[in-house]
């Protein structure tokens, strides 16, 4: 009977539902609302493609043959599980309302491909057919690309496709993929790679800037959002599928192909940026122009030198891209409902542990010293400036350095010219050259994270943070196949490269922000002016510049690089103070403290200066970078970064070390005192370092610390072998009261031994 | 590295000290309690067993703690040079001086020799925050503030060097005689045979407390006459 009476029920309840949809009436407005129905679909569905060559001609400078860029025996197939790729795409156009009004015509594409592996055997660098006496192709490595879940792209615009004043809205998902990059049967993986945005903005071509996307436009400016994405592996149960890897996400991993990855280290970023930008061009002309920044006293003077070695390729072939956005914090208007950009740093793996850092802040607090005005909105960002991609045949490349550096190095020019080449000769190399690339971003807040492989970690209320700002970073990279010889004698193919990079200790923008290279730790507690006091503390304003060249070899377990010309020279100043911008600590009840706002220039001013340090080193080294143990049951102890290297400074001449003006390479802290004489500098230097140092060191990441541990070994290889005396390493301490005259004080010697320091730091 | 930079830089950070803190009336010092910061350990090494060995996590291992002293009881020490493996030819744990340029009659470079140095040291917790002061000249100004705790004390370790002596020679440093006979054949007693020459050692082996706070701040010698340079 039950049965029955709920069946009617049931069958009263289909028809009612139905008569109440045939009642409905339709208008002719919501007729013509039904449009979209139409399009194209396609869908089509492949087994295994097989391209043997895909290569990128860079068109050369008169009287050189172009060099070709490849992939290699590329294979793409269906990932496991699945028999096929499938990839399918829709289209359509139709309709849509513009912002002033009128109506345009948009066109929305969506596309999918299904998991697939794609790999090239090799990364070539080939002269054929023009090759040179002497000259063969190069073989940069192999390269693998796969993914679990389909890749989708979806792109719906308002008027036409390229239109710089109609917007447009970009999806990428790129989810959970897999990228490698090989060599002698070793792969560095970036695993759980993700570049998932969801974006709105504007896709347009210009005569000037090329191809552009963008998100500030004709109506004002939108975000880009780095969502964040399912982590499907190795997830720990307590956290169910609620565990997120960032959006853009950088976790990379190292072993031989088929084995457990061992765990190198994790970066990530997730969600919203705006005032984003990406051109993309062939424009090479600013690849010889080099910013500096010179400064003296308080003063900045930027200025625009153009290198005259080596630079003829500029006017054919070549890639120009630009690449910038900016960070968002609470309160910016633009997020509805988005999260804020974070960052993520930290070891990876199981039971590995990281930092996130939030709150990113430019560096200074204020743009004024007006006590009352509120704290700026501007936001922090990267611009990574203009970056160029050349196949070049080259021995002699112009790099341009600041006033600073010069004086470090001892220089005599500006433009420092070297050879990018392995040989003599001239060669031919891929050249990726970065000018004026800037990161200028305060993290105010950080937190430990657990990796999703163990439980979240509770909630940790820090009020620390970090910055490691990056201002006007210039480089030349250079890379080209190079054999090497491992640690049992086997000669291997590596990966040979030459750079030479430098970083600017200060700038000023034109409305006087203050940009910097510096590593600072933030103290972000409220502090007694009611807001954050915003104490830092490290070194800040570094001038830097490095200059190396030698191999990158994937060894079993380790990767090795190697060095055979190391220079680095850099000058920083030791500094506590309070970020610029901020209310000083005090309140206006202390004796002559009233509410007053740190200078913004105070990274100009030497008020927060303990010292300033100084070094050039130049030698030959080895690094071998140890990635941390996988297991089921790792623990911070047991799966651990780790580093092995070595140094020997360059010998001098019996003439060089004679000579009390002659530093060589050296160490020294200086102190400027300004008076009513002017600003003197006096300094304490080590001077003429000689020797071999041993050097290894282990970073430990737990949930609530941080460890440093390091290990110097005298006296490198004796020491280690115990194979007789060896040479000691040595040093001439010297002072120099005036800042101009050496003064040797004593010859050191330190003939041998192992120091070990262990640091563990506990922020609050 | 970090070591070789933070050396020199503690050393300044103490030199500049020194120099504020001359013209300084304590009254004046405004107690500002910071509020973030970091607390650190920090264990240094030389030449001995725990410098050589990475894998060991501290400086001893202890079983419990003795009820008549109340101090942990240390069953292995790794605050020691291990004869023949920490330092297997002991000419290389050696720190070497050779002030001025200093010659002796035959012109050879005079070297002052710290033999067989070694030592660790070790402190438990001390903590680094930013501070605000009012200066001399009655300005606002951010300082470093190190803390540290009467329970956290230094403990230095078998600190110290076996002989110090004066070598001769351009590579004088690696000289390596040892007290064998005297006067003419004489063997020395058996105290001092086959040990390095030299006229002193120090050995430092104790707990160091310290409770209290070190402001570090930047100072402008601007070379008036009410600063001290």
């Amino acid at each position: 009977m039950k049965k029955i009476i709920k069946l009617n029920l049931l069958t009263l309840c289909i028809f009612a539902a139905n008569q109440s949809y045939a009642l409905q009436v339709m208008s002719d407005q919501t007729l013509s609302d039904v449009t979209g129905q139409d399009g194209i679909s396609i869908t089509h569905e492949v087994s295994r493609v097989e391209i043997a060559q895909a290569n990128w001609i860079d068109p050369a400078e008169a009287g050189q043959n172009p060099i070709k860029l490849g992939l290699h025996d590329l294979k793409i197939e269906s990932a496991q599980g699945n028999t096929n790729i499938k990839s399918k795409l829709d289209f359509d156009v139709g309709t849509t309302q513009l912002a002033n009004g009128s109506k345009g015509v948009g066109i929305q594409l969506k596309a999918s491909v299904s998991p697939f592996t794609a790999t090239a055997a090799k990364i070539m660098l080939i002269c054929d057919p023009n090759c040179a006496v002497g000259e063969t192709n190069q073989n940069l490595g192999s390269f693998k690309l796969s993914t679990i879940s389909p890749l989708e792209v979806y792109l719906a615009t308002t008027n036409g496709l390229f239109n710089r004043n109609s917007i447009a809205h970009l999806d990428f998902k790129l989810q959970n993929a897999s990228v490698s990059y090989g060599q002698n049967g070793q792969n560095l993986t970036l695993k759980d790679f993700n570049f998932n945005l969801s974006a709105d903005g504007y896709m347009y071509i210009d005569p000037v800037e090329g191809i552009v996307l963008t998100t500030k436009g004709a109506d004002g400016d939108h975000i880009v959002n780095l969502g964040r994405v399912e982590d499907k592996t190795d997830v720990h149960t307590s956290r169910g599928n609620t565990a997120t890897n960032p959006g853009v996400n950088i976790d990379l991993r190292y072993g031989a192909e088929n084995s457990t990855q061992r765990n190198l280290i994790r970066m990530g970023a997730s969600g919203a940026l705006t005032n984003g930008k990406i051109s993309f061009n062939a424009d090479q002309t600013g690849i010889a122009k080099f910013n500096t920044v010179n400064r003296s006293n308080n003063n900045t003077l930027e200025k625009e030198t153009i290198a005259t070695n080596g630079y003829g390729f500029k006017n054919t072939g070549g890639l120009h891209l630009n690449v910038s956005a900016d960070f968002t914090r609470a309160g910016n208007s633009l997020l509805a409902g988005n999260a804020p950009t974070t960052f993520e740093l930290g070891h990876t793996g199981t039971g590995s542990y990281a930092i996130e850092f939030s709150n990113l802040t430019p560096l200074n607090i204020r743009t004024s010293t007006d006590p009352n005005a509120s704290i700026t909105n501007q936001n922090a960002y990267i611009d990574f400036g203009q970056i160029y991609i050349n196949n070049i045949r080259s021995n002699s490349l112009g790099f341009v350095i600041n006033d600073q550096i010069k004086n470090i190095l001892g220089a005599t020019v500006y433009e420092q010219v070297y050879n990018p080449s392995p040989t003599t000769n001239a060669s031919n190399m891929a050249l990726v050259a970065v000018r004026g690339m800037d990161f200028q971003a305060i993290a105010r807040k950080a937190r430990f994270i657990s990796d999703n492989s163990i439980a979240a970690q509770s909630t940790n209320t820090g009020t620390w943070g970090l910055g490691i700002p990056i201002y006007n970073l210039n480089a030349n990279v250079a890379l080209f196949s190079k054999k090497y010889t491992d640690s049992k004698g086997v000669s291997k193919d590596g990966l040979g490269y030459n750079i030479a990079a430098s970083t600017e200790g200060y700038g000023e923008d034109s409305a006087g922000n203050p940009k910097t290279t510096s590593i600072i730790v933030i103290d972000g507690a409220t502090g007694k002016q009611g807001e954050e006091v915003n104490y830092y503390a490290g070194l800040r304003n570094i001038d830097s510049y490095i200059k190396a060249d030698g191999v990158i070899g994937f060894n079993e377990n380790e990767i090795y690089v190697k060095a055979d010309h190391l220079l680095v020279a850099a000058k920083a100043e030791v500094a506590i103070g309070q970020l610029p911008g901020s209310l000083y600590n005090c309140t206006a009840a202390e004796t002559t403290c009233a509410k007053q706002v740190v200078p913004i220039n105070n990274f100009a001013k030497k008020d927060d200066v303990l010292t300033t340090i100084a070094f050039m080193l130049d030698g030959k080294g080895e690094l071998f970078v140890i990635p941390g143990m996988e297991s089921l049951d790792a623990t911070p102890e047991t799966n651990f970064l780790s580093f092995k290297s070595n140094f020997e400074f360059n010998t001098l001449s019996a003439a060089d070390l004679s000579d009390e003006k002659k530093k060589g390479s050296y160490l020294s802290i200086s102190n400027e005192d300004t008076g009513a004489s002017g600003t003197k500098t006096s300094s304490l230097n080590l001077n003429k370092l000689q020797g071999h140092l041993g050097m290894n060191g282990r970073i430990y990441m737990k949930s609530d610390s941080v460890a440093l541990d390091n290990q110097v070994q005298f006296n490198y290889k004796s020491t280690l072998a115990s194979g007789g005396q060896g040479t000691p390493f040595k040093a001439e301490m010297a002072m120099s009261p005036s800042g101009s005259t050496m003064q040797k004080i004593a010859d050191i010697a330190i003939t041998g031994g192992t120091m070990r320091s262990t640091l563990g730091i506990t922020p609050r | 590295m970090r070591k070789k930079t933070l050396m020199p830089f503690l050393m300044v950070a103490s030199f500049s000290a020194n120099a504020g803190l001359v013209g300084l009336d304590n009254t004046e010092l405004v107690d500002v309690v910071g509020q973030g910061g970091a607390d650190l350990s920090w264990t240094l090494s030389l030449n001995h067993q725990y410098a050589n060995d990475l894998s060991l996590k501290n400086i001893s291992k202890t079983n419990g703690v003795d009820p008549t002293t109340g101090r942990a009881i240390v069953t292995e020490a790794y605050y020691q040079m291990r004869a023949d493996k920490d330092c297997a030819l002991l000419e290389l744990c050696r720190l070497a001086i050779s002030p001025n340029n200093h010659k002796d009659n035959n012109g050879q470079q005079k070297w002052l020799v710290f033999k067989q140095l070694q030592g660790t040291l070790q402190i438990d917790k001390f903590s680094l925050e930013g501070t605000t002061i009012i200066n001399r000249d009655g300005n606002r100004q951010t300082a470093m503030l190190l803390k540290f705790y009467d329970d956290k004390p230094l403990k230095i370790r078998n600190l110290g060097f076996a002989s110090l002596s004066v070598e001769s020679g351009e590579t004088g440093y690696f000289n390596k005689t040892t007290y064998d006979t005297y006067a003419t054949g004489k063997t020395v007693p058996t105290f001092d045979k086959g040990q390095e020459q030299g006229f002193m050692g120090v050995n430092v082996h104790g707990n160091l407390h310290m409770d209290g706070n070190l402001k570090i701040f930047s100072y402008n010698c601007s070379g008036a006459t009410t600063s001290r340079c």
